[in-house]
């Protein structure tokens, strides 16, 4: 019998891990490629045809024999020729084949960009946060003097600690010279991350005492995540709009709830780690990439 | 959006030097986006046109049911058995997207992957230039000099660069075809000036986007 479905990603990934381990439970017939080995040693044919076959080691894989892929797929050492080249391959592939394929490498791009992602999101009718990238330091000081508690964060997609701004960072100022930092109006309120997939919304909340509820082991005490089911349905819409116009089936939506109920989008992920929120909505996010059919 | 003319510390490392660079190019292409004025080629949603390579435009030609030269993926070893063989098309580095023929000029790296298209040395081609919706053909021959190509292929090239450029969303781009039994082949799309020679294509094309960006 053919698997179903094919997950490419790499053996550590923990969101790689949760989706096979959830598929085991299911008694789903899936199969793994090991993306980290395959870019080590694997070699594939006819990647702009529409019907790659990539092998590893001894194994095959048509991509066409997959009803769904499910991939994550990224560089997890130095950047080189070798492993870019490697993974644009893969990626080639992928874009190239007829398969449903969760998520299409270079659906929502414009999470690489941050601030081009909010102007995006505001444009699409989300609320966002007012922000200011900026390597001026005076500029850097007029946003703050303007806004008062404001947080920063990176630019590009890269992952990094958001954190609120104090006297410490005004004094280093004189550094954004040397590189952007976007900085941002601090939202205070209760943190509700909306996963969407083909239509379908899954919602969790989390609150914390961390500015940055993902790394409250470092900033704050506690983490509570509960799933929820009544998000307003604009915004249940408008995120599914937004996914499907960026070209992915699955997306993770970042919001802030203010005092006033108004929900701040902060970003979409469009290769969101899930498997967290996913334990508190019983793996139906897992579930439903494994039983997932976009034709 | 402000101040991104970044200074590199010469203390920063290899690692932070590509943090800055990724942040530098995020800022950057955030405010091509911003701009409360006239862009050509603002980010769009769908497209990544900032970086819109080979592989990817010719994959959306390819959707858009227009013909391309043919990419075949394959590893340095396999590129270098078919130059073993007297193969003398044009490849693709995929990591840097650089050109070159494979005639033994150019380095191979067995692990490295290529792409090699069906695209021959001397194949006569067509350069379009797109400014906010006009076209300007330029067709040269495969060394480089001035080349006769018939009236209705370079038609059909110009359609093709229209439904191309708006399909990308790219107001400023130049298209190269390979013109194969009559027949013009979409090549790429570049987001600068292509060729290193002077050409009436080049003067046209900056004409027109001082007019595209006066009269809007």
């Amino acid at each position: 019998m053919n698997p179903s479905g094919l997950i490419i990603g790499h053996s550590r990934d923990s969101t790689i891990r949760h989706v096979r381990s959830v598929a085991r439970v299911l008694g789903a017939n899936v199969e793994f490629l090991d993306i980290g080995e395959w870019m080590k040693e694997g070699s594939i044919i006819g990647a702009c045809t529409g019907e790659a076959l990539l092998s590893l080691k001894e194994k095959t894989y048509r991509f066409s024999d997959f009803q769904w892929i499910y991939q994550r797929g990224y560089l997890t050492s130095t950047p080189t020729p070798i492993n870019q080249g490697r993974l644009l391959a893969m990626e080639t592939a992928l874009c190239n084949s007829n398969a449903n394929i969760i998520n299409r490498p270079n659906g929502g791009w414009q999470n690489m960009s941050k601030p081009l992602q909010m102007f995006m999101l505001e444009e699409f009718g989300f609320c966002v946060p007012p922000s200011r990238s900026t390597g001026i330091p005076t500029d850097y000081h007029q946003f703050r003097e303007q806004e008062r508690d404001i947080i920063y964060k990176s630019n590009s997609g890269l992952r990094s600690i958001v954190d609120g701004i104090g006297d410490e960072q005004d004094c280093r100022a004189e550094a954004l010279r040397y590189c952007p930092v976007l900085f941002q109006r601090r939202i205070v309120g209760v943190d509700v991350r909306v996963h969407v997939l083909c239509g379908e919304a899954f919602s969790v909340r989390a609150q914390s005492d961390a500015i940055d509820y993902r790394y409250y082991r470092l900033e704050g005490s506690f983490l509570n995540l509960e799933a929820i089911s009544n998000i307003p349905e604009e915004i249940e819409q408008r995120c599914t709009a937004f996914a499907k116009a960026s070209g992915v089936n699955l997306a993770g939506f970042d919001f802030k709830i203010d005092a006033n109920g108004l929900w701040h989008c902060l970003e979409m992920n469009p290769s969101p780690a899930f498997e967290s929120y996913d334990h508190v909505l019983e793996n139906r996010i897992a579930c439903r990439i494994i039983n997932f059919n976009d034709r | 959006m402000s101040g991104l003319a970044c200074v590199a510390a010469p203390t920063f490392s290899s690692e932070d030097s590509r943090y800055l660079e990724q942040e530098t190019f995020a800022a950057w292409i955030a405010l091509l986006q911003h701009a409360p004025c006239r862009v050509l080629n603002r980010p769009s949603l769908r497209h990544p046109s900032v970086w819109a390579e080979p592989l990817y435009t010719r994959r959306i030609a390819r959707e858009l049911g227009v013909p391309t030269l043919f990419d075949d993926l394959c590893t340095g070893e396999e590129l270098e058995r078919r130059r073993n063989n007297g193969a003398d098309v044009a490849c693709m580095d995929i990591a840097s997207t650089g050109t070159f023929w494979l005639d033994g000029s150019h380095q191979i790296v067995r692990e490295q992957f290529y792409t090699a298209t069906n695209l021959a040395r001397g194949t006569p081609q067509i350069l379009v230039a797109y400014v906010g919706g006009r076209c300007n053909a330029d067709p040269i021959s495969g060394s480089g000099s001035a080349f006769s190509v018939q009236d209705d292929v370079i038609e059909e090239a110009k359609r093709i660069t229209r439904l191309l450029a708006g399909e990308l969303q790219l107001q400023y781009a130049f298209f190269s075809f390979s013109v194969n039994d009559s027949q013009a082949m979409f090549c790429r799309a570049y987001q600068y000036w292509p060729n290193q020679k002077a050409s009436p294509l080049a003067s046209w094309a900056v004409d027109a986007i001082l007019k595209a960006l006066e009269t809007e």
